[in-house]
């Protein structure tokens, strides 16, 4: 193993450790909440602040777990700043909820730190938007056909978007129960395991193509 | 980290990785933009691999680079440029080897 895929392996193995050592403690506040030995205004505040700090983690390595050049289809330089622009928006929307779970008052920290965190995967999505609609390679920009590699995807891309994935459908789980109610959000759960599972065979596409 | 940071250190990387930010360039392209031996500009192109902030492919001939930094990384990049931070001795367009 090269020296570069060694700390490509420990760098993949921190995010993944600090992405379950968070999703823990979400679990821990919640599992609290529900037997009484953390205060209901603590836990919530405990969530928001952690979900806030996995969107900062998430955003600060999208960046990083780039997609090799030959297995991208659109215009590269508009998908590289398309993910940089999402990284930076996600660090940012992930530190000001995190912020604002800490600092409001109880009875709005979910619904504050969940729309905040919604609103930065909508500009995200928008931008992406953009980019797909206005970044269609001209024929001197095409790529792929020269490449004398097959593509690897990092496994660390796969980790980061089932992270988001998830993040993002929870924000709108509990922007949901704050405007139309507990039945209502639970319905999401079905659109967020189709995803999910399309994500899930996208994946197995991918690594059934590496090997 | 401590790769990241000597590799953040000399104006010839970092403009190399801002060169990167407009999107993947080949080798030859990177090397053009600078008055430097291919064999300075090669030991500049290992330092970043080094430190994972560039991903290189083999195109053809060419080796094509793209940018491989995280927000934090990103960040750290304008910090040094904006104080011209300089850790080891430069080898900028001078050194021509």
């Amino acid at each position: 193993m090269s020296t570069q895929n060694k700390k490509s392996s420990i760098g993949e193995a921190l995010a993944i450790f600090t992405g379950l050592g968070l999703f823990g403690g979400v679990v821990v506040a919640a599992l609290g909440k529900e037997f009484g030995f953390i205060e209901p205004d603590v836990a919530k505040r405990t969530v928001g602040v952690l979900f806030g700090a996995i969107l900062m983690v998430s955003g600060n390595y999208l960046p990083k777990a780039v997609m090799p050049i030959s297995a991208r289809r659109k215009n590269p330089a508009r998908a590289m700043a398309a993910e940089r622009f999402a990284g930076y928006v996600f660090v940012l929307a992930g530190l000001a909820s995190a912020i604002v779970a800490f600092t409001t008052t109880a009875g709005g920290v979910i619904f504050l730190s969940s729309m905040i965190g919604l609103g930065a995967f909508v500009l995200v999505g928008l931008n992406w938007l953009i980019m797909l609609v206005g970044g269609k390679a001209a024929p001197e920009q095409s790529i792929g056909a020269d490449f004398t590699q097959d593509p690897q995807m990092p496994q660390m891309r796969n980790g980061v978007l089932v992270i988001l994935n998830a993040l993002m459908w929870a924000f709108a789980m509990m922007v949901t129960d704050h405007y139309f109610g507990d039945t209502a959000s639970k319905w999401l759960l079905v659109p967020f395991f189709i995803v999910n599972g399309l994500l899930g065979i996208s994946m197995v596409r991918n690594k059934k193509k590496e090997e | 980290m401590n790769t990241a940071f000597k590799a953040l250190s000399d104006p010839t990387r970092r403009r190399v990785l801002e060169l990167l930010k407009q999107g993947p360039l080949s080798a030859g392209e990177l090397a053009d933009q600078f008055d430097v031996s291919k064999s300075t500009m090669s030991a500049h192109f290992a330092i970043l691999r080094e430190a994972d902030l560039v991903m290189s492919e083999k195109q053809g001939k060419s080796v094509v680079y793209q940018l491989k930094m995280t927000v934090l990384e990103d960040a750290l990049l304008g910090f040094a440029r904006a104080f011209g931070w300089e850790l080891t001795p430069t080898t900028t367009s001078e050194d021509k080897t």
